[in-house]
């Protein structure tokens, strides 16, 4: 007989425990680095991650790091910038260039088949970028209007002023850029950064996908041609950031129907003991669709279509933040709201329900953060740069398992108290408007 | 090549399982036919607020999103002119989850007034993030109606003002549900590790006792030929002047759609593409340039937008922009070009097929379309376009009276008026 479904309860669930990465392999290189594999996939496709610390930490002039890492494509001593433009497009490949505070990168995505014509161009622009004056010239003025256009956004304003709010204006990781800024950059100032900074000997290598021992034959074989000068690593003077008890700011953006608001605090990076504890603090406040911000803040009020918090880790130190846009009107309440679902994070004990819930949300965000080789080498990279591996991501999984609600609010009491938080509202609102929570 | 087994269930739900025993994950994709196009236009942007509602709770689950998330799963939706599109994916040893999950609220939906009310303000809100308070933001909302005067896709997906959101009300949506969301009128994709005989037998257990509804025959007034060319000039609060244009061209199953696809690669899809080349790098009239379809079912548009360099007026980039249309109107582009923007979509295609959920959703979307062996034969209509359909193509799009042409100016600078 045909069973029918029973749908009034739901049907048994498995949970994870256990999760499975595949295990990477380190392989030599003639000059003395190493490039880690992670093979898997259907496809015969690679993905090369080349990344080096040359974040914007390491030059004091502001929008250095972000020429020199973007302008590697533009010329090198072998091939002009359409050169490169026109191969690279041709054989079907994509070059993706990332910039954090703490490091900068190439990302290259190509078929198995061109791989060699490929990595040739890499390397080209690696060790002969020739920075050519009028590319660069094109470049700053293309990005100093995308970025007149950014400032236009509230969600900009509140990033760009967050991060100053934080460290303060001159920190490494607090610094900002201005307009005038994209007039001041001269070539050789990229030249130099990449000197001192682009070096083989710390350069982080990592390549994805179905790869076969031909492929890693020929990585091995271009990737051990890469340039290995030492480097006069600039001056990177690490002052301590300056904290200031609870403050808040207003940028004002006139005729703005939405308030852009970042609330948070300095914090520590993956490193740090809390780390695994606080991801689940976090999550449970802000980071998945079930958490308590978003069902308070959207899925009760209205008052916006996203609501999210985050930890950001860096090489040295951290910080949390949440972030969201609201209806101007909304502005006040929204910020209430928000210390409402944080004292209540500090105050009572998590019911063992919902830890149960966030526990095995984090743990299926663990399973999808290893579905492919590629999001396989996204995850492992953000351990390797730390000096860790992926014994890291055991190390969560026990603290996701075993943390009890005891333990989640110790953490959000030491680490989320209001007085410790700084606001900044990008909008509509002038600073009268709103009053202290 | 994506393999793929395919069935159709005695209530008209069709149903194919694409197996990836590597994956760790199940990805469940959900079309239902229906896209903001099947809107009355005096009620838009109803389908996208009907998307949200679906999360407001069903016949016998009150919350969609906390059982999926002790499952360890997760999901999402989108609503295009054409389409509402639901996905999870989830660990595969809870499938099952999903299942009865999305089951449930095909078979009937139960959520409060006090959902409608919250989903319409969110959506009131979304409207506001992504289309008022953007530099640029209702470019779109403008660009639409001037290229469209009879088909529905002349409003957008997020409807075609505010007002249209803020009055739904509980009796429409109720009637939308018995309208459109059916199995007869949905396509179910499972991806990854679990094997065909296994999930058609769970798909028969929680879909097959859905009765089918009884669905309208759609029939959409077809947009007639545009005759003259149309323009529009707005002044907003941005930095720079901007220009947006668009031709009609073949919807996606059309004869000659590949052809345009191609035709917009060679325009902008690299760096090495002539907009690029030659308007941002070498005349230095752009800060960026770019030209892409909307790839709607029926006949949709070809848009270049660029935004010019201070001091550049409207009319010379666009006639930069002109000139480099009458080129490929005159000659047709050499093997090598074509060949180049023909690796680039090979490419790409398989790039975006390496996580099980894309791979449910592209294989729903060709099932929509015709065929799901579609998303396998793909390529192959890409490589046919010869040198000779890219410049036949660039001739028929690219005539005046074709295009309709949008200049969103800097408010301030009223030098430009014509």
């Amino acid at each position: 007989m045909k069973q029918m479904p029973v749908r009034h309860k739901a049907p048994v669930f498995g949970r994870i425990e256990k999760i499975s990465w595949p295990a990477p392999e380190k392989k030599a290189l003639s000059n003395g680095l190493s490039m880690q594999v992670l093979s898997g996939g259907i496809h015969p496709i690679i993905r090369l991650d080349i990344l080096f610390p040359s974040g914007t930490r390491y030059t004091e002039i502001p929008l250095v790091a972000q020429a020199t890492i973007a302008m590697l494509q533009e010329g090198t001593r072998k091939y002009t910038a359409s050169e490169i433009a026109g191969k690279l497009d041709y054989f079907g490949a994509s070059l993706k260039t990332s910039l954090s505070p703490d490091m900068a990168g190439l990302t290259v995505y190509t078929l198995s088949k061109h791989l060699e014509p490929v990595l040739n161009i890499v390397l080209s622009m690696l060790n002969e970028p020739v920075f050519p004056e009028d590319e660069l010239s094109v470049f700053l003025k293309k990005r100093k209007q995308q970025f007149m256009v950014e400032l236009n956004k509230v969600s900009t304003l509140a990033r760009m002023h967050f991060a100053g709010a934080l460290f303060g204006n001159s920190h490494p990781y607090g610094r900002s850029t201005n307009e005038n800024d994209f007039d001041r950059i001269r070539r050789d100032m990229l030249v130099e950064f990449r000197k001192n900074t682009f070096t083989g000997n710390q350069a982080m290598i990592l390549a994805s996908g179905l790869i076969r021992p031909e492929d890693i034959r020929l990585l091995q074989s271009y990737l051990s041609q890469l340039d290995m000068p030492e480097g006069a690593r600039g001056k990177d003077s690490f002052p301590p950031p300056f904290t200031m008890p609870r403050k808040r700011l207003t940028v004002l953006k006139e005729g703005s129907v939405q308030s852009a608001l970042r609330i948070g605090r300095l914090l520590f990076n993956r490193l740090h003991p809390d780390f695994p504890g606080m991801l689940v603090v976090n999550s449970l406040l802000g980071s998945y669709f079930g958490s308590r911000l978003m069902k308070n803040i959207r899925e009760d009020k209205g008052y916006t279509y996203g609501i999210g918090s985050f930890l950001l880790s860096l090489h040295n130190g951290g910080f949390f933040a949440i972030v969201t846009e609201v209806g101007t009107e909304y502005t006040q309440s929204a910020i209430d709201e928000v210390y409402r679902e944080i004292d209540r994070m500090r105050n009572e004990n998590i019911p063992d329900s919902e830890l149960e819930l966030v526990r095995n949300f984090m743990m299926g965000e663990m399973v999808r953060e290893f579905d492919g080789p590629f999001a396989s080498a996204s995850a492992y990279q953000s351990v390797l740069e730390y000096g860790l591996g992926f014994g890291h991501y055991d190390e969560l999984i026990r603290t996701i398992l075993n943390i009890t609600p005891g333990d989640i609010r110790r953490l959000a009491e030491k680490y989320l108290d209001p007085e410790a938080m700084t606001e900044v509202v990008a909008g509509d609102v002038s600073h009268q408007e709103l009053h202290s929570s | 090549m994506i393999h793929f087994e395919r069935t159709v269930l005695d209530n008209g739900l069709r149903v194919m399982v694409h197996h990836d025993p590597a994956s760790p994950l199940v990805a469940l994709n959900m079309i239902y036919d229906v896209g903001s196009k099947d809107e009355d236009p005096g009620r838009t942007g109803f389908a996208h607020l009907f998307e949200h509602l679906m999360f407001g709770g069903s016949v016998h689950i009150p919350s969609y999103d906390t059982p999926l998330q002790e499952a360890g799963g997760e999901n999402n939706a989108f609503t295009n002119t054409d389409i509402t599109n639901y996905y999870l994916s989830v660990p595969a040893a809870n499938l099952e989850t999903g299942l009865w999950l999305e089951s449930d609220r095909m078979l009937g939906l139960s959520f409060s007034e006090k959902s409608l009310e919250v989903q319409r303000n969110v959506v009131v809100e979304e409207f506001k993030q992504r289309y008022l308070n953007q530099p640029y933001g209702d470019a779109y909302l403008l660009l639409r109606p001037l290229a469209y005067r009879i088909h529905p896709y002349r409003w957008p997906t997020i409807g075609k003002e505010i007002g249209h959101i803020a009055g739904a009300r509980l009796s429409d949506v109720e009637q939308f549900f018995y309208s459109h969301y059916a199995p007869n009128n949905a396509i179910l994709v499972l991806a990854g590790n679990i094997c065909p005989e296994k999930g058609f037998e769970r798909v028969k257990h929680w879909f097959g006792p859905i009765e089918p509804r009884i669905i309208k025959h759609r029939k959409l007034p077809p947009e007639p030929p545009q005759e003259e060319p149309r323009f529009l000039t707005v002044r907003r609060d941005v930095p720079f002047d901007a220009i947006y244009r668009a031709w009609h061209m073949p919807g996606r199953t059309d004869e000659g759609y590949h052809a345009c696809d191609l035709l917009s690669d060679i325009l902008s899809n690299g760096r090495s593409s002539r907009l690029y080349r030659s308007l941002v790098m070498e005349k230095k009239l752009f800060s960026e340039i770019d030209a892409y379809i909307t790839a709607e079912i029926d006949p949709g548009l070809m848009v270049i937008t660029g935004k010019l360099i201070k001091g550049i007026s409207p009319e010379k980039g666009n006639l930069a922009i002109q000139e480099e249309l009458e080129k490929l109107s005159l000659t047709k582009p050499g093997r090598k070009e074509l060949d180049k923007v023909k690796n680039k979509v090979e490419a790409s295609l398989l790039f975006s097929e390496t996580d099980v959920l894309a791979r449910a959703i592209n294989l729903a979307m060709y099932e929509l379309m015709g065929d799901a062996a579609m998303i396998n034969s793909e390529v192959e209509k890409y490589r046919k376009v010869s040198p000779e359909d890219i410049l036949e193509t660039a001739r028929q799009v690219f005539r005046d009276e074709n295009c309709s042409t949008l200049f969103y100016l800097n408010q301030e600078a009223k030098r430009h008026e014509p």
